[in-house]
């Protein structure tokens, strides 16, 4: 009972990260319509922005999350402007490749800057644990979660309540006719991009507080990331977001219960099954 | 086939010119680095065609073609280590596996269109990367040795002259490239167009979709698969790694879209860049970890941007002043001159 | 001689909404029949039931005496049945040869005897001179003779043609109901849905009228302009509906 829930907890830690990435990826997916190779890569820069932050500056993951997001979003807003807004004019395969050679440039210039070991940081604000007596909780671990759940809802809020947020949902469901209304695609598409950049900087920030640190860390989130995005039902953002807390639990489930080696491939079986079955994602389409 | 040859008389005559090259070129620049950098190109050449099949013309981007590439060559190593069997057979052997493998996932996998297929490739091509590394059988994560002491080179395909795999390569892509030719305006390759055009539409005049795209999907799995275990024969080594990652994935996609997709030579013209380019940097660069990688990655980009067509399509727009007959032969000879 | 389409009860439901209730109606082979009736009225929805792009909730659709309710959409096209879309889909990267070609193909195997085959249907639809042209480039009344070219190259026996003069002007329409004349002169059954009463008027030699997914009525052009109850549906949901 208590692997149970002990399996439970640790799935949802883990799915509360790759929620945020997923929904980055739905995203992109939905307002642009090109599946997003980098949000993996724009997690492990924030990683490292927030390890450097502690570094040199001491400052406490939680502390440097803001700016975290504020780094990610820029560089998000600006490889839009440079690259993937030209990619978008060409022909859609040559769209659906950008974002991967992006991904290679990205991960290969941090392998060189920051060499492959790999890196932790060494203390942080908020640690120790609650022993609840059937599990033991890690509070190091809590604080991602946290951070991940109050990321999403924020984004949420945004999506539904404010002006911009709006505009970039409608953007999503029909690009002309948001155009005819008078809304700016071009502004909506960068902004867009930035925001994904800036949720998947949040999920690594909040990650540094109790995961490794390197440069091929996003892989372990990219694949897993688009398989949630599909399950919950293509472009979907809040089921996006479950589909990753789902893949988390179902990751450490599989862990736990199955061989470590072929949970990835039991993941997998499920999901390919799932979409037979369930085209449409969990949640049902657009 | 032989009014396929009457209506494309320029075009044979242009590959039989560039093949003229092509095999005397290694005589010309005797560069081992070369000759080794040529048959990688080729291999790439084929895989890239391979892919073109249900990618380029028939619309359906799989990225998770990695799983025939591996196939194709643990058919050879395996066929090798346990059986003793020559890879003029074992090539054969490793094709029928990949399309009969193509079929069975391509039924439901195909039944899923755009992003959704991509991604599901993905997942698929990732569970057979890990039952790979945990099959004893096959090696796991140590991979294959291709026995190579005391073996009759022509038979067991093992040359201590590198410059006999090209032209043993040489011949399969050829192979491959007459063969795409003949089927480029045949009613096989102009279903897959439609269906990639618009699938409803395809339906409504009479083609069966799901059908030709498990077709498209078969055909393709096998080429690879060929690709995949000249590659092996090449190396005389393998494991998952080196064979079944998304980023071999992603660079099949790459040869056949940077080419040209959907063209006859395009996967040549992308294979020949890209590869270039790759080895090049690992070479040079390779030492300052991760440097040719961005390399590739900044050079992808970049003919992304500025030639949104694929380099087919750019050599078409520049060379087109020149003789319209040699426009599809030209471009290719220019580069292999070089 | 038997009837070419016999729909019996025809009746299709999603979900909740009935799109389609209990429509029953033949054309005979040779005869033109004009669908009409108020937007919303389920005329699309039965286009795609005989065309096999989605079953039938009850009911039956027989072809040439054969029961093709629950046919594939290719197979219905083999068997004879050629059809347009409301919005045309031209293959754009492809030229407008090429685009009757694949429609040439489904009854023929041969290249040669396909591409010649093109030509003759090119012609009939008077586009023998945009031939090389790519399908992306030609304006909407283009695109939709090339629909029927491409259904035509099929060699139907019935042709379902969907809103054919949607968005056409007057000479476009004069020119597409001669190519619809001429189309029928051969020998082609069609079954055309059209808001345009001038044009179903014209070119139809019977009328079928849908509404709220029911069979109101059928008849000659004549005997429908004067039925009060078609009037009076007509007066509520207006009489030529624009886009």
């Amino acid at each position: 009972m208590s692997m149970f829930m002990q399996a439970l907890f640790e799935g949802v830690i883990n799915g509360s990260t790759l929620a945020l990435v997923a929904m980055g990826i739905a995203l992109v997916w939905g307002v642009m319509g090109i599946l997003s190779f980098s949000q993996g890569e724009f997690l492990m820069i924030a990683m490292f922005c927030s390890y450097y932050f502690n570094r040199y500056l001491g400052l406490d993951p939680i502390l440097s999350l803001p700016f975290c997001m504020a780094i990610m979003f820029v560089i998000g807003f600006i490889i839009y402007k440079l690259i993937i807004s030209r990619a978008l004019r060409g022909p859609i395969l040559s769209q659906r490749l950008i974002t991967f050679a992006l991904s290679m440039v990205l991960v290969n210039m941090a392998l060189l800057i920051f060499h492959g070991d790999f890196k932790t940081i060494p203390e942080v604000a908020i640690s120790g644990s609650i022993d609840l007596g059937f599990m033991v909780i890690s509070k190091q671990k809590l604080v991602p979660f946290v951070i991940s759940i109050c990321v999403a809802g924020s984004m949420f809020l945004f999506l539904n309540k404010t002006r911009t947020g709006k505009a970039i949902r409608a953007t999503s469901m029909n690009k002309t006719a948001a155009g005819l209304v008078g809304i700016n695609s071009e502004k909506t598409y960068a902004l867009a991009f930035g925001l994904s950049a800036a949720i998947a900087g949040a999920a690594g920030c909040a990650l540094t507080y109790f995961y490794y640190i390197y440069p091929n860390v996003g892989a372990n989130f990219q694949l897993f990331g688009f398989i949630a995005v599909v399950m919950g039902g293509f472009g979907s953002i809040p089921g996006a977001f479950f589909g990753g807390l789902i893949m988390g639990i179902a990751d450490s489930f599989t862990g736990v219960y199955m061989n470590t080696a072929f949970k990835y491939v039991g993941i997998c079986v499920v999901f390919l099954l799932l979409v037979q079955f369930k085209p449409k994602g969990l949640f049902g389409g657009k | 086939m032989k009014k396929i040859l009457r209506d494309n008389k320029n075009w044979f005559i242009g590959l039989i010119i560039c093949t003229a090259l092509a095999i005397i070129f290694p005589q010309v620049v005797k560069v081992r680095f070369v000759w080794n950098l040529l048959s990688m190109i080729l291999v790439w050449s084929i895989v890239g065609m391979g892919w073109n099949v249900i990618g380029g013309y028939c619309g359906q981007v799989s990225n998770g073609h990695s799983l025939f590439y591996g196939v194709g060559a643990y058919s050879v190593a395996l066929a090798n280590s346990y059986y003793k069997l020559s890879p003029w057979i074992a090539i054969w052997i490793g094709a029928l596996i990949s399309m009969a493998l193509a079929f069975v996932v391509g039924k439901p996998l195909l039944r899923m269109k755009g992003h959704v297929f991509s991604i599901s490739t993905m997942a698929l091509a990732e569970c057979a990367r890990i039952i790979f590394i945990n099959w004893k059988w096959c090696g796991g994560a140590t991979g294959v040795y291709i026995y190579s002491k005391h073996v009759n080179e022509w038979a067991y395909m093992q040359f201590k002259n590198p410059l006999n795999y090209y032209y043993v390569f040489l011949m399969f892509t050829i192979a491959t490239v007459v063969l795409i030719k003949c089927l480029d305006k045949s009613k096989f390759f102009y279903y897959l167009r439609t269906i990639k055009g618009n699938e409803m539409a395809a339906e409504s005049v009479g083609i069966n979709a799901a059908s030709y795209k498990i077709r498209a999907y078969m055909l393709s799995a096998a080429i690879v698969s060929i690709g995949g275990s000249l590659y092996a024969q090449f190396m005389l080594y393998i494991d998952p790694s080196m064979l079944m990652t998304l980023n071999i994935s992603m660079m099949i996609v790459l040869t056949a879209v940077m080419g040209g997709v959907g063209t006859v030579i395009g996967p040549i013209l992308g294979a020949i860049v890209l590869t270039t380019i790759s080895e090049y940097s690992r070479v040079y660069l390779g030492k300052f970890g991760g440097l040719d990688m961005i390399l590739y990655g900044v050079l992808v980009i970049l003919i992304v941007l500025f030639m949104p067509g694929g380099i087919l399509s750019a050599v078409e727009e520049q060379s087109g002043k020149i003789l319209a007959i040699f426009k599809k032969e030209k471009p290719l000879k220019k580069i292999v001159e070089q | 001689m038997g009837k070419i389409l016999e729909i019996k009860k025809a009746t299709k439901r999603f979900g909740g909404l009935t799109a389609n209730e209990n429509i029953t109606f033949d054309v005979e082979p040779g005869e033109i029949v004009g669908v009409v009736g108020p937007n919303g009225a389920g005329k699309t929805t039965l286009f795609n039931s005989i065309s096999g792009a989605h079953p039938l909730t009850e009911g039956s659709v027989i072809f040439e005496g054969k029961d093709i309710t629950k046919t594939k959409p290719f197979d219905i096209c083999k068997l004879g049945i050629g059809r347009t879309f409301q919005i045309p889909q031209s293959l754009d990267d492809m030229m407008v040869y090429e685009n009757v070609l694949v429609g040439s193909l489904c009854q023929r195997s041969n290249m040669e005897e396909a591409l010649a085959h093109v030509d003759q249907v090119l012609e009939l639809c008077g586009m023998l001179e945009m031939k090389y042209e790519y399908a992306g480039k030609l304006n909407v009344p283009q695109k939709k003779r090339l629909e029927i070219a491409r259904a035509m190259a099929t060699d139907p026996k019935l042709l379902l043609l969907d809103e054919t003069m949607a968005g056409l002007t007057a000479t476009e329409r004069k020119e597409a109901v001669n190519l619809i004349k001429k189309i029928n002169a051969r020998g082609v059954a069609i079954l055309t849905i059209e808001h345009n009463m001038d044009v179903v008027m014209s070119v139809s030699h019977r009328v079928v009228v849908l509404v709220s997914g029911k069979l109101l009525v059928e008849g000659t052009p004549d005997e429908i302009t004067s039925n009060p109850e078609v009037i009076s549906a007509y007066l509520g949901g207006g009489s030529k509906k624009d886009e």
